[in-house]
């Protein structure tokens, strides 16, 4: 799986790519579709993070170096968590630290795996590798963690008597949230599960097309889009899961009951 | 034996407004928690449940304490039966295969049990909400007793224990179980052993 060719895109490509981003400026204006800010918006931030990405990667690829690869990963690791624990409008303060520690150790440790028995390389902290191997591992988590925690506080406050009800008539813990988990790991499947079973055409396959364009041959760029969704679809999953169980303490008391926001200030008093 | 003694209740907002509370129901006993504010009924039943602890006093089952390290314990030889009956969306069956631990209560026996009751009809792949919240609970009554728990505790909806259950319930307690209801029908309370009246 040797990349032949390198890709350079010159001043051309740069030329062809802003006249390619006119054509919705034009339909936007032609039709007045009131979406000005919005696509500004949307360009500036993805150019924006994109820019500052690529200055960041530049210099952890040419510097090959591993403890700078194992340090970006712990960085992004750290963006994913905050930007998780945002978007399933939890306490950042008490749900940081373990959506980081889920994610950063399903991440070293899938990562590790797949890149020492997909590629056969004896450094896994090639940059080469991990740095985009991680990167889509962490995308996967990033984009279903929110949501499926999100499903599974939301049904713990909104569904709290199906909870104390089975609490009451003696089921474990762990049987009293089963269905929330279940719920909630249905919840961060799907999008995986989407996106595997309608991958024909299109953007979908990005990986296949990112490696066809590298100059990969067409049999290893269907097997690495495979791969890649298949980390995807078990990482992520299994970083919820350790998600839930690093906050339960946050979650539940010693009681085995919900806890309430006023119990949770008392208890940092 | 279940017992409260020199109880004061936490989870409340005036906690010493439910100072004092002393009550024992021996095996056979059904004891009647009579008409009490919904805030302090929720925390007696939930501190019966083992869910959260007194703020003073103690509460124990056959001599045992009842803390955080044995709630669980205490909780698997009990049965609930909670007024709070608005469940996500499953069937009737679902709803009570999941409340028994006990895989051999099947749903050819708890149907028959249903319709010593009066309950009759193919209700076990009928959606929670096709019954009323006062059928629902009296179904969850009846899987209750056949779980053969050590205690059961009831947070009865208002007209839910009919005549019917009342003889349900007592083939239960002369079978040597302990039942607490909490409840605001008078006619209910005429019927058990013990009352316990909210303080005041």
């Amino acid at each position: 799986m040797i990349i032949e060719k390198t890709m350079n895109i010159g001043f051309m490509g740069i030329c062809i790519l802003v006249i390619l981003l006119c054509i919705p400026v034009y339909l936007i204006y032609f039709y007045k579709l009131n979406l000005q800010r919005k696509f500004v918006i949307a360009i500036t931030k993805a150019v924006g993070y994109l820019a500052v990405t690529g200055i960041m990667l530049e210099f952890v690829f040419r510097l090959n170096n591993v403890i700078l690869n194992i340090l970006w990963v712990i960085f992004l690791s750290l963006l994913t968590s905050v930007v998780t624990v945002s978007r399933a409008k939890l306490s950042m303060k008490r749900y940081f630290i373990p959506a980081f520690f889920s994610t950063l150790i399903v991440t070293f440790i899938f990562g590790i795996l797949v890149i020492m028995a997909v590629f056969s390389t004896g450094n896994p902290f090639d940059t080469r590798y991990f740095i985009p191997i991680t990167g889509f591992i962490i995308g996967g988590i990033i984009e279903s963690n929110a949501k499926a925690l999100d499903t599974y506080y939301a049904g713990l406050r909104n569904h709290c008597a199906l909870f104390y009800n089975l609490l009451g008539n003696g089921a474990s813990h762990h049987q009293a949230v089963k269905y929330f988990i279940k719920r909630s790991l249905e919840r961060n499947m799907l999008p995986s599960l989407g996106r595997m079973a309608y991958i024909i055409i299109g953007v979908t396959p990005a990986v296949m097309w990112a490696m066809l364009l590298a100059g990969t041959n067409v049999y290893s760029a269907i097997l690495i889009e495979l791969l890649a969704l298949a980390v995807m679809l078990a990482a992520s999953p299994l970083a919820l899961l350790l998600t839930l169980v690093l906050t339960k303490r946050y979650t539940f008391d010693e009681y085995g009951k919900l806890s309430t926001q006023k119990q949770i200030n008392e208890t940092e008093e | 034996m279940l017992e409260i003694k020199d109880g004061v209740l936490s989870g409340v907002e005036y906690s010493k407004t439910v100072a004092g509370i002393n009550f024992m129901v021996e095996a056979g006993e059904m004891l009647c928690i009579y008409a009490w504010h919904d805030e302090k009924r929720q925390a007696i039943i939930h501190t019966l449940l083992g869910l959260q602890p007194l703020k003073s006093g103690f509460f124990s089952i056959d001599g045992d304490v009842v803390d955080s390290r044995s709630a669980a314990y205490f909780r698997a030889h009990a049965a609930y039966v909670p007024r709070e009956l608005q469940f996500p969306s499953m069937t009737i069956g679902e709803m009570m295969q999941m409340m028994t631990i006990d895989k051999s209560l099947t749903k050819d026996k708890i149907e028959e049990e249903w319709n010593k009751i009066g309950i009759k009809g193919n209700l076990w792949e009928q959606a929670i909400s096709s019954v009323s919240q006062m059928v629902l609970q009296q179904m969850m009554m009846v899987v209750a007793v056949m779980k053969s728990s050590n205690y059961i505790i009831i947070d009865q909806i208002r007209g839910a224990v009919t005549p019917e259950m009342i003889v349900y319930l007592r083939q239960y307690t002369a079978s040597g179980g302990m039942i607490i209801i909490a409840t605001e029908d008078e006619e209910v309370k005429e019927l058990c052993d013990k009352t316990l009246l909210e303080p005041q």
